[in-house]
């Protein structure tokens, strides 16, 4: 066997150890990771109560959006009814599809994520629990105060796209849409907050052993879904940033009229939305084949080409968001490009299918409710799979798109893709947290209602399509043959909802929330480590993998853990604590101290909302008070992390020793800042990318941009902040001034670079309010400012931290991470003078 | 409130518009749809019988199916196969149905309004001939060249007769092609949701012999000027500030041009059949039956007023 | 990083041949040059994709995790090659 960090995988081979480990370790534990009290519940972050509490959030979206579907189903159940005024069904349609993809399926994924990943790699806790938290609340409370918005009848009214103009000022002139995009601000949040959590945990505090061959699927699923967050959502951040500057300042980025163009909002929004569709069905994929596996009692078929199925999708998915413009006039070439690409993503998804009917086929199924949720799945996924492929074909397109045949494949898709996995889920692990099993019994008939309701609500909207019914229509005229598909289809979504509310019903009934051990365990025979018996410290000692179903292995191993025979059997530090482990072949590096309970994150959280809010209703004092205390309140909670302990190294078990405290690229932090820089930079390449696309699109509105030569001075002024910040990190050696006194400096030389570059703009006489190019030019330059100014933060709290003697030496994990995020602002202000320049000239 | 909407009342929704193509630019993406919906249907009973296989299947069935080498043969290799061939054949279809440069069509520009459609025919040369609204009249059997526009939000045109939907986007002219094999009413609506009653923005295509095109055309005079009553009405209301009769002093662009209002098939943009009730009822209190479009309504008209303003643009043909 | 890029290698050549046809599309628009730089890279784009296949059966599996990597490369290229393939075909045919 070979390494990948210089560890010797032969040490391996010292556990289980023998002797006996004293209860007092256990008792230690316990106490450490104790359970909340009271008004504690607000400030826990264990990603027991986080994980939980997300889901039980977006479940709580899930019912809302759902009601709001039986109202729309109600006004279409015969033509020309009057149950929802129009203006009404139009922002009810609207808070459907909203609230569905983004307040319940994106964070739903994202909360199983956080519940059952740090279970199922035998970790402690994931990495940065204040982040889950911090993530975790400000999507609820946001999310909550933007469902309300229908309430007093402010929801937005412009469909879940968005689509400019209709959305701009000049026809959407209520805060209607402001709701909307400030709203979708919080997800915006919490999802890259999620990501970067979820990317770190699963690949660097998997147990020792787990190699990323050993990984459960479910893993893999949710680190492509992460992966693709940090990638697609900078688009849709962008857009919706740059749609709230045109409504509140007149920037034309999407007015036609003065040089914007209204398809790059389409571009920008697709480029996330459609990507959004797999990242929801992802980690839907990796559920099924995590309870396939089970419910066959047989270790999955084809488990490598599923990864690769999970990672095709993962790449692929982002060649097909022009799909969904196949009838704004692009040339057929260009459509072209989207057609193949929108075939080949549905080659892993075949893959995938029949990896699932394969494991079916070797092992030997039980039809409890997992099992028949998934083989229901199975169905209505291959079903929108298919009518995916058809509309994957532009002449069909061209037929089908806006019309009732894609309101019916996007459910079977999103239904079949995401909902039946995730009841199966439900069914299956929630032994795992409950004291007692849901009813199978009951899971029977939720199955039955659901799966007839699905299929008759969805099943005739093919028909209403091809018979001319577009989607978002209030009402439809009589006499087209549209009544009794619409009758159909309004009794099935009845059907599914009584499956939902009898869901409810063995939900109140046999759930009992059991975070502290007692659960119900490992009733369904799995394989994998999150049925080891846990506590709220995950399992007593961590265990050595040596293959994807250890529990089916070695039916010793839980006795073995519980006993403390593995690595970690107690806290080695007095703190909670968890092993980070490198990323291919998961070898111990070392402790991680992890942060606990804490009020900060729910206050930042709270103070974020509040930011967003106030700007939706432009009470802009009040709003930037909020975002002050919401800087503050992070910064708070930063401030009780990078600190070193007192053992430098400490015995993980069985005499292997690692070290408390690393800095560099090896570190968690290191890890998650470059994360965080790939979202910047796939803002900013998407602020480049709208450049480009308007001045390919809107030549006539072009002016030649300033000389090359004055970007000479705002090269050099970038390079030094770089050459300050890299060289300031290396001066930490000397004390804890040097780098502090070079992150100034440097902050300043970027800023300077940037008043340079904007008052080059402003002599050449450009305006944001006065063209699209104007207005794209001065966005890059206002997201510029926003890294210098985050920049400069980072180094002033540097330098707090360097004057109360927190700033370790020789390395310094806060040092490390203020350099990167200069060196990457000066980086993104050169490029961005280059290529403001370079367009056009 | 539904007895005023008996438009449509011919059709009973079979075979729908999509599958019942009324031109050449319809007629082969009818029989992609069919070849997709009975693939589709062929591919979706192979898969659940490959899961009925595993599930209740004999051992020997099971054991053939449950190894790497059919997630490859089902999973892989038959899609590829099938999507190679659906793609060769998707391609070549979107590029002959895409307008190509130097087509002899007849042109026709449309524009997008919240909620209605501005018609617009040109000539040869490009210039406008004549403007209507809401319809567009058609000779079979020669294609028509539309250049679709909008003044305001994104709409999309749509007659699933005729041809698959196209969007109207501000800043931008998008062409497409449609024509008609045998004279008769196509219909269709705005794909693209456009706010308020995005629902109640229809669009009637009529297709006429080419004797009869020419027919209709050289009787698209402007009006004689003799309005009696209902003029008078039309011009002292303030109705002329939106519409246009074209032989008279209304004037009004912003809303649709009435010159030939009696003769279309519909009112309020193909929502209601054109009959003097309805043309009273529209006029009185549109917001009834359109909530939001731009026309107010008028409740200060008497009966007698009504139903002259109503009979005297039932006679504008 | 090497052992990411190995692995995803057939994808990571899919996505840079994909962005660069469509900004030939966007950027640059269509026209005969166009369509024969698509081919062209399109051929270069299968023939790098079998060069690597070729190259990483080569590869001395190490170790069982190593082999899965190579074989997950592997496969990878064949997805990534038939995508690319398909990706060629608008320039000949659309």
């Amino acid at each position: 066997m070979s390494s990948e960090t210089g560890f010797d995988p032969a040490l391996y081979a010292r556990f289980p150890t023998r002797a006996p480990r004293p209860d007092e370790e256990k008792e230690e534990l316990a106490h450490i990771w104790c359970a909340p009290k009271g008004w504690d519940y607000l400030t826990a972050v264990n990603n027991s109560y986080i994980g939980l509490y997300y889901l039980g959030t977006a479940f709580l979206f899930f019912l809302l959006a759902g009601i709001l579907a039986l109202l729309m189903r109600v006004q279409l159940a015969a033509p020309l009814m009057e149950v929802l005024p129009q203006a009404v069904y139009n922002q009810v349609f609207t808070m459907h599809g909203t609230v569905m993809m983004f307040l319940f399926a994106v964070p739903a994924v994202e909360a199983a994520g956080v519940l059952l990943l740090p279970q199922m790699l035998a970790a402690r806790d994931l990495p940065f629990p204040r982040l889950s938290a911090y993530a975790f609340w400000a999507y609820a409370v946001g999310g909550l105060c933007f469902f309300a918005s229908i309430f007093v009848g402010l929801a937005p009214d412009g469909g879940w796209f968005m689509y400019p103009p209709l959305t701009s000022k000049a026809y959407s002139p209520g805060i209607n849409t402001d709701f909307w995009l400030l709203g979708i601000g919080f997800i915006e949040i919490s999802a890259i907050a999620g990501a970067i959590e979820i990317i770190v945990g699963v690949l660097r505090t998997r147990a020792p052993g787990m190699s990323l061959d050993r990984m459960p699927i479910f893993a893999w699923a949710m680190l492509v879904f992460a992966a693709m967050i940090v990638i697609a959502f900078p688009s849709v951040i962008l857009a919706t940033l740059l749609l709230e500057i045109e409504r509140a300042f007149g920037w034309p980025f999407f007015d036609a009229g003065r040089g914007g163009d209204p398809l790059l909002w389409q571009h920008l929004f697709w480029f996330f939305g459609h990507p959004e569709v797999y990242i929801i069905f992802l980690p839907a994929a990796g559920m099924v084949s995590m309870i396939v596996a089970t419910v066959a009692r047989t270790e999955l078929v084809g488990y490598r080409l599923i990864v690769l199925a999970l990672l095709a999708t993962g790449f692929i998915s982002f060649g097909v968001w022009a799909h969904h413009m196949f009838a704004t006039g692009l040339p057929p070439m260009t459509t072209g490009f989207f057609s193949a690409a929108s075939m080949a993503v549905s080659i892993p998804a075949g893959i995938q299918v029949f990896a699932w009917i394969a494991t079916l086929a070797v092992g030997k199924p039980r039809y409890s409710a997992p099992g028949l949720f998934v083989i229901g799945s199975i169905l209505i996924f291959v079903t929108g799979g298919l009518t995916g492929v058809m509309v994957a074909m532009v002449p069909f397109d061209w037929q089908a798109h806006d019309s009732y045949f894609i309101v019916a494949h996007l459910h079977y898709v999103l239904i079949g893709g995401m909902v039946f996995p995730l009841f199966a889920a439900f069914y299956y692990w929630i032994p795992s947290i409950s004291r007692r099993p849901l009813s199978d019994r009951l899971g029977r008939w939720v199955f039955g209602l659901m799966f007839a309701g699905m299929n008759i609500a969805f099943l005739p909207m093919h028909l209403s399509g091809l018979q001319g019914m577009p989607r978002r229509v209030s009402t439809y005229l009589p006499g087209q043959g549209l009544a009794l598909p619409n009758l159909v289809s309004t009794v099935g979504a009845f059907l599914l909802a009584a499956g939902v509310l009898l869901f409810l019903v063995d939900l109140v009934r046999n759930f009992r929330f059991a975070p502290g051990g007692g659960t119900a365990g490992n009733v369904h025979d799995a394989g994998t480590l999150e049925w080891l018996p846990t506590e709220l410290y995950s399992v007593r000692s961590i265990p050595v993998v040596a293959s994807r179903e250890p529990l089916w292995d070695d039916p010793a191993l839980a006795a073995r853990v519980e006993a403390g025979r593995y690595f970690l059997p107690r806290s080695a530090t007095g703190l909670r604590e968890t092993i980070v482990t490198s990323p291919l072949r998961a070898e111990p590096q070392y402790l991680q101290i992890l942060p606990g309970p804490s009020p900060w994150p729910i206050a930042a959280a709270i103070f974020t909302a509040g930011f967003f809010l106030a700007l939706t209703v432009q009470a802009y004092g009040f709003g930037l008070a909020s975002g002050l205390f919401a800087v503050i309140a992070v910064l708070r909670w930063l401030w009780e992390s990078d600190r070193r302990v007192a053992a430098e190294r400490v015995d993980i078990g069985a005499g292997i020793e690692v070290p408390t405290y690393v800095t560099g690229s090896a570190s968690h932090g290191w890890w998650a800042m470059v994360i965080l820089l790939i979202v910047m930079g796939m803002i900013f390449v998407m602020g480049l990318f709208s450049l480009a696309f308007l001045w390919s699109n809107q030549p006539s509105y072009w002016a030649p941009p300033p000389a090359f030569r004055g970007a000479v001075p705002i090269l050099l002024l970038d390079l030094a902040a770089a050459a300050l910040a890299i060289g300031g990190r290396r001066l930490l050696l000397r004390g804890a001034a040097w780098p502090v006194v070079a992150f100034v400096l440097s902050t300043a030389a970027l800023g300077g670079a940037l008043w340079l570059d904007r008052g080059q703009w402003a002599a050449a006489g450009f305006a944001a309010e006065a063209s699209g190019q104007g207005a794209a030019v001065f966005a890059l330059l206002a997201l510029q400012g926003a890294a210098v100014a985050t920049g400069a933060l980072m180094a002033g709290y540097c330098a707090a931290r360097a004057l109360r003697g927190l700033v370790t030496r020789p390395a310094n994990t806060s040092i490390d991470l203020t350099m990167l995020f200069l060196a990457y602002a000066a980086i993104q202000g050169l490029v961005g003078a280059l290529f403001t320049r370079a367009v056009g000239a | 409130m539904s007895n005023r909407f008996l438009l449509a009342s011919t059709s009973a929704g079979w075979p729908p518009p999509v599958l019942d193509p009324g031109g050449p630019y319809a007629e082969p993406v009818t029989l992609l749809a069919w070849a997709l919906l009975i693939g589709g249907a062929v591919v979706l009973a192979i898969v659940v019988a490959a899961l009925g296989t595993a599930l209740f299947g004999s051992k020997r069935l099971k054991a053939k199916l449950g190894g790497e080498r059919a997630i490859w043969l089902g999973g892989f290799l038959f899609p590829a196969v099938v999507l190679t061939g659906l793609l060769i054949w998707g391609l070549s279809l979107t590029s002959s149905l895409s307008p190509q440069p130097g087509t002899d069509a007849m042109r026709v520009r449309i524009i997008g309004e919240m909620w209605w459609w501005r018609v617009h025919y040109l000539d040869a040369r490009g210039q406008e001939a004549l403007r209507d609204a809401n319809e567009l009249h058609i000779p079979v059997g020669r294609p028509v060249l539309l250049e679709l526009e909008s003044a305001d939000v994104i709409h999309s045109f749509w007659i699933p007769r005729l041809a698959g939907k196209m969007d109207m986007i501000p800043g931008r002219t998008n062409k497409l092609l449609i024509e008609a094999d045998r004279p008769g009413v196509y219909k269709g609506q705005c794909a693209e949701y456009c706010g308020g009653p995005h629902a109640l923005m229809g669009f009637v295509v009529v297709a006429h012999s080419a004797k009869d095109f020419e027919r209709w055309r050289a009787a698209r005079r402007p009006a004689d000027g003799g309005g009696g009553p209902g003029l008078d009405l039309f011009l002292a209301s303030g109705c002329a500030a939106c519409h246009t009769i074209r032989g008279t002093a209304a004037n009004g662009l912003a809303g649709p041009d009435l010159t030939h209002v009696g003769s279309r098939q519909t009112l309020g943009a193909g929502i209601l059949p054109n009959n003097p009730g309805t043309m009273a009822g529209w006029i009185a209190d549109s917001q009834a039956i359109k909530p939001g479009n731009r026309m107010p309504a008028y409740h200060q008209f008497s009966g007698r007023e009504l139903r002259a303003l109503a009979a005297y643009l039932r006679g504008l043909e | 990083m090497r052992a990411w890029a190995i692995m995803l290698s057939g994808l990571l050549i899919w996505a840079a041949h994909f962005f660069i046809l469509y900004g030939i599309g966007e950027f640059i628009g269509d026209g005969f040059a166009s369509r024969l730089a698509i081919a062209a890279l399109t051929g270069v784009c299968l023939a790098i994709c079998a060069l690597l296949a070729a190259a990483v059966m080569r590869m001395p599996p190490r170790d069982f995790f190593g082999k899965w990597r190579m074989q997950l490369a592997f496969a990878g290229l064949g997805i990534g090659a038939l995508a690319i393939l398909w990706q060629g075909l608008p320039a000949l045919l659309a």
